[in-house]
């Protein structure tokens, strides 16, 4: 009996079943890839974003200042930001957090603030991730994020 | 001399095309070409019979297109500060019901007109046809400016210049507006981190120490510069005075200017010159503002160029207003 279903369920399977063509294979690598392709980084480059990012904390971020500020240029170049991407917002998000006492200017999140708005969901889900403490700092910096002020930027 | 001889010919056919319309019926003036049509870009309105120049055409997502205009006359009730007319740019949208009407007598549209011998002197024939009427109309634009912005510096006779220009900065530096804008600034500013607000800030407490008699349109520090010189104010770094300073010795009072190679909405780039920049006042060396030397829409003891970000940013204007 047993045989018999695992013969059916094979024919089954194999009468459904695609030949893979060169194209699906194609859309697989673009679907797995979106992210990197909409980031306009490399895959690489990613991966040592989510690496600077997650190893900045308070007793190294003035030595590390001017790294994280550029990961930081560089995590503004990601145009489109998915669900997967949220570690990395809630980190960069910290970083911000990290950076702000020694960046009275607030250059670092103004160069946020298109991601912000093409990506409002996902910062917003990233910022509940956030410690009351840093939630409150980070409602100050969000004041930057609103400002694309018609009648006055900088 | 040639190249100057090929703008003022390439400004002659440029102008000599443009033409001037009349507005049929009222419109809403604007400060933004954006495709999300909303009323906060609307700056005032102009009635029928505005007279205005169309300087350039966007095609927005709706169908519309949005015109940049330069407006001779006003009509009868229209209301817009002469300031937007001044500063610029502003726009009006045309949409299916608005209608004006040509009143010049320029012939055809730039389009129509085939290139004269005399469009070109020294081009080849190559480069005739690779010539575009945009180029031309920018360049034109660029040579309008430059003209303005002459006309509007005020003549510091340059025989004694150096004199006369350090007795305009000691005069500005103590003038009662200038001790009025540093005053305001000091109490009204509480922030001690920027809100990206800076040029917006900058400009409400030059207007509140009566330095400006209304809020100049324009969006990004990085051209306050520019906007600050055609409304009579003068650029100490720049020709014809070139002094040198820096955030630190700029004088008690003065607008610092600065590009920066950092972004801040979609419009603009991480490249220095395309970032937003920056521009604050001058507080003096901090003996009288408890050691804030600087504000904007926050005050600070150290100038941006000095911070951990100030790479990011190069100082292009210390601006004052002379004959204070």
């Amino acid at each position: 009996m047993k045989l018999i279903l695992t013969a059916i369920l094979l024919f089954t399977s194999l009468g459904y079943s695609k030949p893979t063509k060169s194209n699906d294979t194609k859309s697989i690598k673009q679907k797995n890839s979106r992210k990197i392709s909409n980031a306009n980084i490399t895959a690489n480059e990613y991966s040592l974003l989510i690496f600077g990012f997650g190893s900045l904390d308070k007793s190294n971020i003035d030595k590390n200042f001017k790294s994280a500020f550029e990961a930081t240029e560089k995590f503004s170049d990601i145009k489109i930001l998915s669900e997967n991407d949220l570690p990395l917002v809630v980190s960069v998000l910290k970083a911000l957090v990290l950076m702000d006492p020694l960046d009275p200017s607030r250059t670092a999140p103004q160069m946020l603030t298109e991601s912000f708005h093409a990506n409002n969901l996902i910062y917003k889900k990233a910022f509940k991730q956030l410690s009351a403490q840093d939630q409150k700092i980070m409602s100050d910096i969000i004041t930057v994020f609103g400002a694309p002020n018609k009648k006055g930027n900088g | 001399m040639k190249q100057i001889l090929i703008y003022i010919i390439i400004l002659f056919s440029s102008i000599s095309f443009s033409e001037t319309y009349r507005l049929d019926s009222a419109l809403n003036v604007r400060d933004e070409n954006t495709d999300f049509v909303s009323t906060d870009d609307v700056v005032g309105h102009v009635s029928a019979g505005t007279e205005f120049e169309i300087v350039s055409s966007k095609t927005l997502r709706s169908g519309a297109r949005a015109l940049e205009i330069k407006i001779k006359k006003k009509g009868k009730g229209s209301n817009l500060s002469n300031d937007y007319i001044q500063t610029g740019p502003v726009y009006i949208y045309e949409g299916k019901n608005t209608k004006f009407t040509k009143i010049s007598n320029a012939p055809g549209t730039e389009a129509d007109v085939s290139y004269s011998k005399a469009d070109c002197i020294g081009c080849s024939s190559e480069n005739k046809k690779q010539m575009d009427k945009q180029p031309a109309v920018d360049l034109a634009k660029k040579y309008i400016q430059f003209q303005e912005e002459e006309a509007n510096t005020p003549k510091i006779s340059t025989s004694n210049a150096p004199t006369n220009i350090l007795e305009q900065i000691k005069n500005y530096s103590n003038s009662t507006q200038v001790a009025k804008t540093i005053k305001l600034a000091t109490s009204r500013i509480k922030r001690l981190s920027g809100a990206g607000k800076c040029y917006k800030e900058t400009k409400n407490s030059l207007v509140a120490g009566g330095l400006l008699k209304s809020k100049p349109s324009d969006k990004y520090a990085r051209n306050a510069a520019n906007t600050l010189s055609k409304l009579g104010w003068v650029n100490l770094i720049k020709e014809p005075y070139s002094l040198n300073y820096t955030p630190e010795t700029a004088p008690e009072g003065s607008v610092l200017v600065f590009e920066s190679s950092s972004k801040c909405d979609p419009y603009t780039k991480n490249i220095m010159g395309l970032g937003c920049g920056d521009a604050t006042i001058k507080l003096g060396d901090g003996s009288k503002t408890n050691g804030f030397k600087y504000a904007s829409d926050y005050k600070s003891k150290l100038a941006i160029t000095e911070g951990r970000t100030g790479h990011k940013y190069r100082l292009i204007g210390v601006m004052i207003k002379p004959n204070l």
